[in-house]
């Protein structure tokens, strides 16, 4: 290993590129750090899961609005003023109670960008990818999840071309809720399949 | 939106490179499909790199097949 080290050209620390490469594309006039700050700003804080998380509600208020979800997923989304990059091609794919449904990219690391933010860490990761696929009750299982042997487990694989999410099942005991507190309930990996809501106690 | 399940970014570097592939590739006038192809490649050389590092490395090949010379 230290012949390795000592032999290898040293590679900058990421954040040393990352800030080198800015400096760069600022300098040719590519970008600005203004327009880098209002991208990140928007993925920090405007979009994430909470927009999905209406969509699900929406759903499981209005039948009209559920059926026209999993008609045409971006388009239905779209009533709800959500859209935009990685979101252009969704499709909704509805748990039941013989179906769970579970989303993965075995590729790299598509993701539906305006209805759940930017992909959490273990989405991104080389076992999850690799093995949901192989083995989803072993791995769902491991994440916290069992699913009933009944059910069945679709996993879908997104890709450039279409991007997935999951529309759990209602929890029984919410009929009296409001939609905004329904889409309390519904969290990101509800909607990424590795979940499925539950009303707190 | 809150609790820390919710960040999407571990550091800020890895932000700043989101945040500045969006913006180069809108800028640019490039297809993410073109980014998004070269983090499949970057991924599928090394397995076990860190995420960000795989993106920071696919940034890296997409401005150089555009011409876009590297600090070396």
């Amino acid at each position: 290993m230290t012949d390795q080290h000592a032999n290898a050209r040293p590679v900058a620390p990421a954040a040393a590129r990352v800030a080198a490469l800015e400096a760069l594309l600022v300098e040719r006039g590519v970008i600005t750090s203004d327009a880098v700050d209002a991208v990140v700003d928007v993925f920090e804080h405007e979009v994430g899961p909470q927009n999905g998380a209406r969509v699900v509600a929406r759903a499981w208020m209005d039948p009209g609005y559920r059926a026209r979800l999993l008609a045409d997923g971006t388009a239905a989304i779209a009533e709800l003023g959500i859209g935009g990059a990685e979101g252009e091609n969704m499709r909704v794919v509805e748990n039941t109670d013989d179906v769970h449904n579970v989303v993965v990219c075995t590729l790299c690391s598509c993701y539906p960008w305006p209805v759940l933010g930017i992909p959490p860490v273990w989405y991104k990761s080389a076992p999850y990818r690799s093995r949901m696929v192989r083995e989803p009750r072993a791995v769902l299982a491991e994440m916290g999840l069992d699913v009933p042997v009944r059910k069945d487990i679709r996993v879908w694989d997104s890709s450039a071309h279409v991007r997935y999410l999951v529309l759990p099942e209602r929890p029984p005991g919410t009929d009296g809720l409001a939609e905004d507190a329904l889409a309390a309930l519904v969290t990101r990996d509800c909607m990424i399949g590795v979940a499925v809501p539950v009303l707190a106690p | 939106m809150s609790g820390p399940e919710h960040l999407p970014f571990d550091e800020p570097w890895q932000a700043r490179l989101f945040g500045m592939a969006v913006t180069t590739c809108r800028a640019a006038g490039w297809e993410w499909d073109e980014m998004r192809d070269r983090l499949k490649g970057a991924i599928a050389d090394a397995p076990g790199r860190p995420y960000y590092e795989s993106v920071l490395a696919a940034f890296e090949r997409l401005l150089a097949d555009k011409g876009v010379a590297l600090p070396a």
